[in-house]
């Protein structure tokens, strides 16, 4: 069995890979890429320790941001949410907060989709405030925010079923 | 001690987050200059505040030096008026419109002012609602002080002419040479006149006056007093040392300066813009 750590790492480096060569690519509408990569933070262990993890999102932003070249967007609203996840955690799960692999399995499925939900419009909506830096665009910024968010909402809960069901 | 550092340990994760949101923030800037222009209009608004009161607190002490050297720029100004007056009653000119007409002026105070390092910035206390906006010339009462860089709504950042970046076309007042003024770093009231061909006689003390070239500045403004010349290594040009007059170290009260036909020069000589 290969520890988590290394299996997250791995998980991650794809993701990130898959996300700058291809899901950034797709420009539906002309401007819509899904953020698949957010599974990545959605998926993490509710148990393990938050500090490690605040690295982790840190880390993860930066390099696609590196890859992708974009201003900064992808740190920091990796590093947002990846702060926040704690309170969503509590307010869409509730008491199964707990739980360390609620995202597969023990909670009810309209909490795990509000969870998801949450993640990806919190960090959709920072990544677009970052992007355009400017409240004179602020109705575009929410037209991206609710256009990507409900793109990348279809795919990860897509990608969870595929994931779960092979589990 | 074993409470702050209880207390960092108890906050560690939020500690964490804010220095690596800072650092991406810092990177968003160096990342592309779209965000560094917004951050730093952002921190010109935020230091403009900070500054803005300390400076009028200032400013009290400084009154009596201020009104003195107020009452000899009017007296200046005067000498000029009636000079002027005489020439055009000599020339009977007085329908010909001069070219200071084209310019008009904002006063402000300089609220900060930078002069030791390679890129100066000044920050004076008007802002685009103040009708200041980027590009507009600064004059002080005894010459150029830079020009408008940013602006966010009530300060202004103002390249100071201590700023390696800016080259300001400067002639000799005697002649129509034409060179271009720059500074080098080293000394705040000591700036370099290039481009000037060795055929021009050259002599100490010479004086060097804005040339009308540039659209930022009215021709022939006093910029200083030749104190050093000598050939470039390649030869054929001078490069001249000139003293500045206006004190650049010590800065009160400044005026923003727009030429109303700026945009009509700048069509002409960049048509394809």
């Amino acid at each position: 069995m290969i520890p988590y750590f290394t299996r997250f790492f791995l998980y991650s480096a794809l993701l990130i890979l898959l996300q700058s060569l291809i899901f950034d690519q797709i420009n539906l509408f002309g401007f819509s890429n899904p953020m698949v990569y957010v599974l990545l933070f959605i998926t993490y262990r509710f148990n393990l320790d938050q500090f490690n993890f605040i690295l982790i999102g840190f880390a993860v932003g930066l390099t696609l941001d590196l890859l992708t070249q974009t201003a900064g967007g992808h740190t920091i609203a990796s590093l947002s949410i990846v702060f926040l996840r704690p309170v969503i955690i509590r307010f869409a799960l509730g008491s199964n907060y707990d739980i360390p692999n609620a995202i597969y399995t023990g909670v009810r499925w309209p909490n795990r989709m509000l969870y998801i939900l949450l993640m990806l419009l919190i960090h959709q909506l920072i990544f677009s405030l970052i992007a355009f830096f400017s409240l004179a665009h602020f109705w575009t910024v929410i037209q991206y925010t609710i256009v990507n968010t409900i793109f990348s909402f279809i795919l990860i809960v897509a990608i969870l079923n595929l994931m779960s069901s092979q589990k | 001690m074993q409470w702050i550092l209880n207390a960092i340990l108890r906050n560690k994760n939020f500690i964490l987050f804010l220095l690596l949101l800072i650092l991406g923030l810092f990177f968003s800037g160096t990342q592309s200059g779209y965000h560094q222009s917004k951050i730093s209009q952002a921190s010109l608004a935020v230091s403009g505040t900070i500054f803005s009161p300390f400076n009028q607190m200032r400013g009290y002490f400084g009154l009596n030096d201020l009104n003195i050297e107020l009452i000899q720029e009017n007296n200046h100004l005067k000498k000029q008026l009636i000079e002027q007056n005489k020439i055009l009653k000599e020339t009977q000119l007085e329908n010909k419109p001069s070219p200071l007409d084209a310019f008009s002026s904002v006063p402000a105070h300089v609220i900060r002012n930078s002069f030791t390092k390679a890129k100066n910035i000044i920050l004076i206390d008007k802002g685009s609602t103040d009708s200041i906006h980027p590009d507009m010339g600064v004059v002080g009462p005894k010459g150029i002080i830079g020009i408008v860089n940013q602006t966010s709504k009530n300060f202004a950042s103002v390249l100071s002419i201590l700023n390696q970046d800016l080259k300001i076309n400067a002639r000799f007042k005697s002649s129509n040479v034409f060179g271009s003024l720059s500074w080098r770093g080293n000394s705040p009231n000591k700036m370099l006149l290039s481009d000037i061909s060795v055929i021009n006689p050259v002599q100490i003390g010479d004086t060097i006056v804005t040339g009308g070239m540039s659209s930022y500045f009215p021709e022939g403004i006093l910029l200083g007093f030749v104190t050093d010349f000598e050939q470039t290594e390649k030869g054929g040009y001078y490069e001249i040392e000139v003293e500045l007059v206006n004190n650049m170290t010590d800065l009160s009260h400044v005026y923003a300066i727009s030429n109303k036909n700026k945009t009509e020069i700048e069509a002409l000589i960049n048509p394809e813009k």
